[in-house]
């Protein structure tokens, strides 16, 4: 078997301060060191060792201006066998759609691949919605928060994932899309003289220019559907008052407190 | 001023990672300058003996009080000053403030100059008060050098109620016996730290070596790479050691602790690990890694037995994994201490001048089997500062131990080394090398005390005699 598998990773902040540039609608990135996203590092991770038991190939996606070279390169240490780096000032801006729009395009660009895996969300943005809309937009099927991959077969993976009540087990057929959680694997670290090796590698760059669809006006920020309009941290509440009492002074004192809540309603 | 009698709610401010426990009549938490100093003066006027206290982090107990009044100085976090200069910048902050606040701190005033601050102990609670009074290190300082390096000067209010700055470069001799002197004579009530350019590229190295042969051999030739590029634009940074014993305790935690669960699994029994970061320009990064790599094969290693991350934010993950030795070890003395409360930690931080650091695991290794004490080796591999934790299961092998680590200090006196380094002399240490502690340091105590509290109420002593 030789599973031809696609990875999309993306460069993020290591730090999420929550700070927007109010123009853009965007996070401001500038000055935080940028790291791989997380939950990316366990789809590469989840993508080699399917590689590595079933044999295959495996391509790693990004998005992102060329200092996402360096993310790219990680990939090539841990074990990645192609990359391919989308840039362009056309990608600047997007949101989730036109994100998961522009990823599905260099995919098929570079396809065709059996699985294609993303991590569940990005720590900045945190939208965990571009897996989902690959999916949709290259029409396969997909299964998000896959904690498990029990059994591959040319055809078809069966998987766990969590849903909103438990665990969900599931047959699917390729090509598809997977988003994993993090318990899924803990990924690799690359041994130095890989990532020595890598140094040396360059990835591939893709621009518009080589995609299917190539009007700029469905990518970036025009692509997008979106626009942020703040971003803030939810207010914490206030620190209530402990009290200490027993029996039927306590079941008065909590009943008179919900009524208060609820303005009167339980009675 | 408020001062707090002690009561049960104040358990946690009685003990501190060295695991023993104290007791005191009251506690205060200062939240300035003139706080501190109307509760030392209430203090000196009645005699009190006082304890100061940061982020409890020591492992000496040297915050453990015995009796007398406890000073936390925890809500003294605020950042005072900051201040560009032609290398860097200055930060004055107070001495609460943690690692944590320092790095977000640092982040968000110098982040755009690329600033950073060299002194990170791995303990990430560890308070700017308690890095200058232990003068630590941290795991860079192989290159930054200690905290006495990278403060530029200090505010200190002494138990007489003077107040000073005193300045590393003008009051030298001062400056050098405040910071380090573990709270004696007085409270740091603010502390100007140096902050310089951070590298244009860092990256984090761990080697996992299959025999302890094998790793002395690494970290000696480690040691005259470093030694080699130690004036070149990219340079070796941190060159740290953890022995197997501590692997040992790493592989079994992984998954319950939290800043290691982002960790793979280690390569198979390894007998010991070190932990390099090489810092500069990336090609010159590159260049001495490839030199490391070639040594590693030397030593044994394949690919699998290294790992590698670029980037600080990366770092992070290797930088817990170091980090991680510390805290496995207090937490084996804690299960020890289960069984049988009396037992403490007896932990050599001792440093043997020019010696190869073959000789110095080899006379802890042995000496340790002898006896029949576990003994966990972690510690500054490129400076020979080890640390030697024995774990003495009972009453009789907790004597062996004490005996083991007394003969430790008496050798390590003879070769005109130091008893007792980073983790400062504390109530632990001096209890267990009574005699055998550095006169330097009986001489920064009894000279800071003399000068500048006559009351003796902040007074530390080497022994424990009266």
């Amino acid at each position: 078997m030789m599973l031809q598998i696609a990875v999309c990773m993306k460069q993020v902040p290591a730090l999420n301060e929550g700070k927007m540039d109010e123009g853009m609608g965007t996070l401001i990135r500038k000055d935080i060191p940028p790291v791989i996203n997380v939950y990316d590092l366990t789809a590469l991770e989840t993508a080699l060792r399917l590689k590595e038991e079933y044999g295959g190939k495996v391509t790693v996606f990004s998005m992102g201006p060329e200092s996402a070279e360096s993310l790219l390169r990680e990939a090539f240490a841990m074990g990645a066998d192609r990359s391919v780096l989308l840039t362009g000032p056309e990608f600047a801006g997007a949101d989730a759609v036109a994100t998961a729009y522009a990823l599905s395009q260099a995919i098929t660009a570079r396809g065709p691949f059996d699985l294609i895996l993303c991590g569940r969300q990005t720590t900045d943005g945190d939208t965990a919605q571009v897996g989902g809309a690959i999916a949709q937009f290259m029409e396969i099927p997909s299964i998000y928060w896959v904690s498990r991959i029990h059994a591959v077969t040319p055809a078809s993976c069966t998987v766990t994932a969590l849903t909103a009540k438990g665990h969900a087990s599931c047959r699917i057929d390729f090509p598809c899309l997977l988003t994993v959680e993090r318990e899924l694997a803990v990924p690799r670290i690359p041994g130095l003289g890989a990532k020595i090796a890598a140094k040396k590698r360059q990835p591939e760059i893709l621009t518009l220019q080589e995609l299917p669809d190539r009007d700029s006006s469905h990518y970036g920020r025009p692509g997008s559907g979106t626009r942020v309009i703040k971003i803030f941290s939810p207010r914490e509440p206030a620190p209530a008052a402990a009290v200490s009492m027993k029996g039927k002074e306590a079941a008065a004192y909590i009943l008179e407190w919900l009524d208060e809540q609820t303005e009167g309603g339980i009675r | 001023m408020k001062i707090y009698q002690m009561e049960e709610k104040y358990r946690q401010f009685i003990g501190d990672e060295s695991r023993l426990t104290g007791y005191c009549d009251s506690l205060s938490f200062p939240e300035t300058e003139d706080e501190a100093a109307e509760i030392l003066a209430h203090m000196a006027a009645s005699k009190t003996p006082v304890t100061l206290q940061g982020g409890l982090t020591g492992v000496t107990g040297g915050a453990v009080p015995q009796g007398g009044h406890v000073m936390n100085l925890s809500r003294m976090t605020k950042v005072l000053h900051y201040e560009k200069t032609k290398d860097g910048a200055l930060l004055t902050v107070e001495p609460g403030a943690t690692v944590l606040d320092l790095k977000k701190e640092i982040r968000g005033l110098a982040g755009k100059n690329r600033l950073f601050w060299p002194v990170w102990p791995t303990a990430e609670t560890a308070s700017a008060g308690g890095i200058a009074a232990n003068n630590s290190r941290g795991i860079c300082s192989y290159h930054y050098g200690d905290a006495r390096a990278n403060i530029a000067s200090v505010r200190f209010l002494a138990a007489d109620g003077r107040r000073k700055t005193v300045s590393a470069r003008e009051e030298r001799e001062l400056f050098g016996q405040i910071v380090g002197g573990e709270g004696a004579g007085g409270v740091i009530t603010a502390l100007e730290l140096t902050l310089i350019p951070r590298p244009e590229s860092l990256w984090a190295i761990c080697f996992f070596l299959k025999t302890e042969n094998a790793a002395a051999r690494f970290v000696e030739g480690a040691r005259r790479i470093a030694q080699a590029h130690r004036e070149a634009a990219a340079f070796v940074a941190a060159l740290e050691y953890l022995d197997g014993p501590v692997l040992v305790l790493i592989k079994a935690n992984r998954a319950s602790m939290a800043k290691l669960r982002d960790l793979p699994e280690l390569p198979a029994d390894p007998a010991g690990a070190v932990y390099m970061e090489l810092h500069g320009p990336e090609d010159g990064v590159e260049e001495l890694a490839g030199e490391l790599l070639e040594l590693s094969a030397d030593c044994g290693c394949t690919d699998e037995d290294t790992w590698a991350l670029s980037g600080e934010a990366e770092a992070e993950r290797l930088q817990h994994f170091r980090g991680a030795a510390s805290e496995l070890v207090n937490a084996r003395i804690d299960e020890i201490k289960r069984t049988d409360p009396a037992i403490t930690k007896l932990t050599a931080d001792m440093t043997f001048p020019g010696e190869p650091f073959t000789d110095t695991l080899t006379r802890y290794r042995k000496s340790a089997a002898i006896v029949d004490i576990p003994c966990y080796i972690y510690g500054h591999a490129g400076t020979g500062s080890l640390y030697a934790n024995l774990m003495p299961e009972n009453a009789e092998k907790y004597e062996a131990g004490k005996q083991l680590l007394r003969s430790w200090a008496r050798e390590c006196q003879a070769r005109g080394g130091t008893t007792a380094g980073e983790y400062g002399v504390g109530k632990l240490t001096k209890n267990l090398l009574d005699g055998l502690l550095p006169e330097a340091k009986r001489e920064i105590f009894e000279t800071l005390t003399a000068e500048w509290d006559p009351a003796g109420i902040l007074r530390k002593k080497l022994t424990t005699h009266p």
